[in-house]
């Protein structure tokens, strides 16, 4: 894949990913070079922004933790100030394969979409746990009565983003909601999507990391207050 | 003895609120609202019928009714404003935490 051609950021949020962060950047490189890597270290205390300088890739820190959609968009803001063209989002826990990277890029590289979205619901779905199934397939289901957009998939992290469509998406969730404000920005911002099928596999170390069952009614309540309140 | 309670806290709640405003913690809004619920507590304690003539233009029966379902009102109206201002301080910090984050970033020393 040729980086150069389009300047390509990637976009890493990480919060006491200490553990897997080497082996995801690790990954990431066969595709663009370190300094294109923008890894935001949420406030860790593990050594996950030591962890990501050591592979000479970019990082910025927060002081304190502020959750996964401030992170997103502290280094979507670090990446449009070094220039990207596209930028893709992509998390740190090593659930996400980075060989989905060209077919992710592709749609947004070729000017037929501003924002591609990865799907776990689309072609071969993996191990994806049953319960987790169930809550995602229900996000999905709020997210099409409160936004009306039709997605398969709102919580998935891997995303790719042109500059021009970074600029326009504003996030005000700084937790989990950011997902499903992130769906209703392309809306509200009339952005052409598209969705690509995306490989997610879920280890012990991620299913412990990332968001439990019980986070849907948190982010369901979350963003139906955000809608309140911004409309 | 009642009448004497409401008195004391109708007293205690104007006090607190008029030292709230003399040390600008709270606005002159906010005072005249906590004056007003002050004195409402006092008046419907001392005529309580008055808050059944108030209950009965709106259509409720009793005036405890009334009393109830005003109150009610008043703490939902509270929980807005300080869930939009706890959202608004957390919006803040971001902010702040994000532009500390930024400092460093030099678009003219992009690494190699």
């Amino acid at each position: 894949m040729d980086t150069a051609a389009n300047n390509i950021y990637i976009v890493m949020p990480a919060y006491n990913e200490s553990p897997v962060l080497a082996d995801t950047i690790d990954g990431l490189l066969k595709y663009v070079r370190p300094a294109n890597i923008v890894v935001v270290d949420d406030g860790s205390d593990d050594g996950t922004g030591k962890t990501a300088a050591a592979r000479n890739v970019t990082v910025l820190r927060h002081l304190i933790n502020r959750g996964q959609g401030a992170a997103i968009v502290t280094g979507i803001r670090a990446a449009l100030k070094l220039g990207a063209d596209i930028i893709v989002t992509f998390d740190a826990d090593g659930q996400h394969n980075p060989d989905d990277l060209p077919a992710m890029i592709e749609p947004v590289r070729n000017g037929e979409a501003d924002v591609v979205l990865g799907s776990r619901f689309i072609g071969q779905t993996g191990n994806i746990p049953r319960l987790r199934r169930f809550t995602l397939r229900a996000g999905v289901f709020v997210t099409r009565i409160i936004s009306r957009i039709r997605v398969s998939d709102t919580h998935n992290g891997f995303r790719v983003l042109s500059a021009a469509a970074a600029g326009r998406i504003k996030i005000s969730q700084d937790g989990m909601a950011h997902a499903s404000e992130f769906i209703d920005q392309v809306k509200i911002n009339g952005l052409r999507f598209t969705e690509r099928a995306v490989r997610i596999s879920y280890t012990s170390y991620s299913l412990a990391k990332g968001q439990r069952n019980s986070d849907f009614f948190k982010v369901a309540l979350r963003i139906l207050l955000y809608k309140i309140f911004s409309s | 003895m009642y009448k004497l309670i409401s008195l004391i806290i109708a007293v205690l709640i104007i006090y607190k609120s008029w030292r709230g405003l003399r040390a600008r913690n709270i606005s002159k809004w906010f005072f005249l609202l906590t004056v007003t619920v002050g004195v409402s507590v006092v008046i419907s304690s001392f005529f309580p019928d008055l808050s059944t003539v108030f209950a009965k233009l709106i259509g409720i029966q009793r005036g405890v009714d009334f009393a109830f379902f005003v109150g009610m009102l008043f703490l939902l109206h509270l929980n807005i404003i300080l869930y939009m201002k706890s959202q608004q301080n957390k919006r803040d910090i971001t902010r702040l935490v994000r532009e500390l984050a930024l400092r460093d970033i030099d678009p003219s020393k992009k690494k190699e």
